[in-house]
């Protein structure tokens, strides 16, 4: 390996470390990783559009991510650089104007690499014949990376940007994270203007998707103009971590997934951390609400265009598209009260507790994810995701454990609204005692040797 | 819940002048039969508090 491919595991703050001590210029990281992109993702499939090398000057600093490339996920604007939500309802779409987070990096003096790979407008069941195939799970490549934001996760995964950008509706930026081995953060529910992006307005999210939390505190910080990445370091946090027990225990998880969570669990209480059991009627209620929303807000935003442009949406996309037409207000309202209701149930217990503590997925590979068993348009696989999304708690997938098969297995915290800065610290406080962060998959040169069902 | 029918489902369709072909239909009828289930057991257990009259369990 030559000293310029290791380029591609610097973080964020390692790569801006080296910007300002001068060992590392913006144009030779952006330079490798573009190698790094048009070696391996021919394999991978997660690039959409990747950008020509960009004018990296440093003139006057602006931060940690000045001159650091990233990825965004390609259902979110990008102001002059084509974006298709990978569709071929906007295959030749260059929007006028960033969307707000775009703006906020930019501004940040981070760079877009990319736009990245994503089940059609963020919602249906990717196939061979969408306008840019499913990608493939860096670390299983006979397995597609679970989704909406799989090219995000398997980008960062893959040392092809240190960071990108997701949208999170349901747990579509923590679940694919969880299962390429990176860190996903899904903020409080209007902390970052998610506005801009192909998205359910009322339970989607602008997040983050790094392979380490100093990062994801970073971009945060970019995001919100607060200070998320200085509080990792502050002496005084969170102890007392509810695990909704019940709630775990009847979605029936992989058993793999089960013995990961319970080592992580044990971590928590080596670190010292006293690790009890709560109770929250409802959050299976919420799941299946957050989902009811996410249809009828789906069929609300594409209603128009699946009246003139049906066929140019992919088959299971302009289904799951137009499914919300059939639900009705009154289904509507007492989905957004189911929000209400465990809104309340969850804030009282995070009264006694600092954050709570379940699996990411129930599963481990996408197509499991997308078995009839998980009914991914009611949020099965997204028990333990989705919930968080209509109540509007910030939640985070860290890496969590490795599968006998070899796929990354997540763990999920989730914290006050608006508690961000503490879920951080705790999350950064459990990556730092666990080695699943230093991992990264092997390069997937696999040409024709491995072929995808359709 | 009564299953949906796809005839059900294409006079639903029509009434929202959706004009979907048999494919459609039959790829949709099951989601939304599981939809239409969600909804209406939300609305029971999720009713405004002055029209419940049994606490719901899980």
């Amino acid at each position: 390996m030559s000293p310029r491919e290791e380029l591609h595991l610097l973080t964020v703050a390692e790569a801006g470390r080296r910007f300002r001590d001068g060992s590392l210029t913006s144009s030779d990281y952006v330079s490798a990783l573009m190698e790094r992109i048009r070696r391996l993702d021919p394999q991978l499939r997660s690039v959409i559009t990747l950008t020509g090398p960009a004018d990296v000057e440093i003139v006057s600093w602006r931060g940690p991510l000045h001159g650091i490339p990233i990825g965004i996920k390609d259902s979110i604007a990008t102001a002059g650089i084509r974006t298709t939500a990978n569709s071929h309802v906007l295959a030749g779409w260059v929007p006028a104007e960033d969307a707000p987070a775009v703006a906020a990096v930019r501004a940040a003096g981070a760079i877009v690499l990319a736009k990245l790979n994503l089940n059609e407008f963020a919602w249906g069941i990717p196939s061979e014949d969408d306008l840019f195939p499913p990608p493939r799970n860096p670390w299983s490549p006979e397995h597609r990376a679970m989704g909406s934001s799989s090219g995000s996760a398997v980008a960062v995964a893959s040392g092809l940007c240190p960071a990108a950008l997701g949208t999170d509706a349901g747990g579509s930026v923590r679940q694919p994270a969880a299962n390429c081995g990176v860190v996903g953060l899904k903020p409080t529910h209007g902390l970052i203007d998610s506005s801009g992006t192909f998205a359910a307005p009322t339970i989607c999210e602008v997040g983050p998707i790094t392979r380490t939390i100093e990062d994801a505190a970073l971009l945060l910080d970019a995001l919100t103009g607060a200070p998320y990445a200085e509080s990792l370091l502050r002496p005084t946090r969170p102890t007392r971590i509810g695990v909704p027990r019940r709630h775990i225990e009847a979605a029936e998880s992989d058993r793999q997934i089960g013995t990961a969570f319970e080592d992580a669990l044990q971590v928590l209480r080596q670190l010292g951390m006293d690790v009890v059991e709560v109770d929250i009627d409802g959050l299976a209620d919420a799941a299946e609400a957050d989902f009811l929303i996410l249809n009828v807000e789906a069929f609300s935003l594409h209603e128009h265009t699946l009246r003139t442009r049906r066929a140019d949406y992919g088959q299971s996309s302009r289904l799951y598209h137009m499914q919300g037409a059939f639900l009705s207000a009154a289904d509507y309202v007492a989905a957004l009260r189911v929000g209400d209701v465990v809104r309340k149930r969850v804030d009282d217990v995070l009264s006694m507790v600092d954050v709570l503590a379940t699996p990411v997925v129930p599963v481990l590979t996408a197509e499991a994810a997308r078995s009839a068993k998980a009914q991914p348009h009611t949020g099965g696989a997204a028990i333990f995701t989705a919930p968080f999304n209509l109540t509007g708690h910030p939640a985070i997938s860290i890496p969590g454990g490795m599968s006998t098969e070899g796929i990354p297995i997540g763990f999920q915290l989730i914290g006050r609204a608006r508690g961000e800065a503490d879920l951080l610290w705790l999350a950064h406080q459990y990556e730092q005692a666990t080695p699943w962060h230093t991992m990264h998959p092997a390069d997937v040169e696999i040409a024709s040797s491995h072929s995808m069902g359709g | 819940m009564k299953q949906l029918s796809v005839a059900r489902l294409r006079q639903m369709a029509s009434s929202l002048d959706l004009d979907l072909n048999a494919e459609e239909l039959a790829g949709m009828r099951p989601m939304v039969q599981d939809l239409l289930e969600v909804g209406r057991r939300l609305r029971r257990d999720y009713a405004p508090r002055i029209y419940r009259r049994t606490r719901r369990s899980e």
